[in-house]
């Protein structure tokens, strides 16, 4: 199939359009969402992070299911660190009923998530950042009493298989960060699920 | 094999759409690319549906899937998890979300990401077919 990429990338030409929402160097929105646990969550809750790895997240996508498990250790990792994962649902539940409210708790209890889960009820918080698929991550630096927006994309650069991953990029964008760094890779692209809407 | 398919051709319209059967908008609009593919057999249009089903998914959904469609609709499947790469290649417009569909004729190019319905299809492959 490498030689179907080929053809693309000979053939298509480029137009560069950036997409609507968050750039890296933005501020990034703070927010308040019902967490699983029944709880309002925002950002500026968390007086002791240095910053955070926000995922657009769901239940049903086959995407986000095959990454959960990464964003299960991600959290476990770096939250000790300072930057805990937030994750986000804002799929509406009327066009995708297993993105419901109710079955984010029975989610999250299943999987043990040591992170929280968070309802984007009305889908007001997507937009804001410019999430189009899930899982879609932001990683943000918190400065002061603002969230610079640092690394937008992908978790890492291999779907299928954690253990054929090369490029951690999160991590990377993360660990860059506790050292006192900018990321070297600060956006990359992955195939997701789409953020379900009303058409 | 599958180049002659896609290279871009002054007199041929090509319509890539990026799918998969665990993709409940792309399931939807499938039938659309088939009527267009119907409707437009005797016209110098191509088709190409390119599946991201999970390789590993390929007994158990995607190849039931054509079956019980009984679609003479092109399909590949693409394996290639290095999606950093060639997300841009396909256009950099794209985030990369499902679905997603391209239709094109030499250098002129309409990119779609989001759901489609049949006017979406048929109304840029006219356009297509009738430029100079």
């Amino acid at each position: 199939m490498k030689r179907l990429i080929v053809i693309f990338a000979t053939t298509l030409l480029a137009t560069s359009l950036f997409a609507q929402g968050l750039k890296v160097g933005d501020k990034a929105p703070d927010f308040r969402l019902k967490n699983v646990d029944g709880k309002i969550v925002s950002l500026s809750d968390y007086s002791k992070a240095k910053g955070f790895i926000v995922i657009f997240s769901c239940n049903h996508c086959p995407y986000v299911k095959a990454y959960e498990d990464r964003m299960i250790d991600l959290h476990k990792k770096y939250e000790p660190k300072g930057f805990p994962v937030i994750a986000i649902n804002s799929n509406d539940p009327e066009v995708v009923p297993e993105d419901s409210f109710d079955k984010m708790v029975e989610r999250a209890k299943q999987k043990l998530f040591p992170f929280v889960y968070l309802f984007d009820e009305g889908q007001k918080v997507y937009p804001q950042y410019g999430a189009a698929r899930t899982p879609h991550v932001f990683v943000l630096s918190k400065q002061g009493k603002e969230f610079i927006v640092e690394y937008i994309g992908a978790i890492d650069d291999n779907y299928k298989d954690p253990s054929a991953v090369k490029e951690k990029y999160v991590e990377q964008a993360v660990d860059a960060l506790l050292s006192g760094k900018k990321p070297s890779t600060t956006e990359t692209k992955a195939v997701g699920c789409s953020i379900k809407v009303k058409k | 094999m599958l180049e002659p398919m896609l290279k871009p051709s002054n007199d041929t319209v090509l319509v890539i759409n990026f799918w998969a059967t665990w993709c409940a908008p792309c399931v939807k609009e499938y039938p659309y690319f088939e009527r267009a593919f119907k409707e437009y057999s005797s016209k110098k249009v191509r088709f190409l549906m390119v599946s991201l089903d999970f390789p590993s998914q390929l007994e158990k959904s995607l190849l039931p899937f054509l079956k019980q469609r009984d679609s003479k609709l092109p399909v590949v499947l693409l394996d290639d998890p290095d999606q950093n790469t060639w997300i841009n290649r396909v256009n950099p417009q794209w985030s990369g979300a499902l679905p997603a569909t391209l239709i094109y004729r030499g250098n002129q190019k309409v990119f779609f990401e989001g759901p489609v319905d049949y006017e979406d299809i048929s109304a840029n492959i006219d356009l297509l077919l009738t430029k100079p």
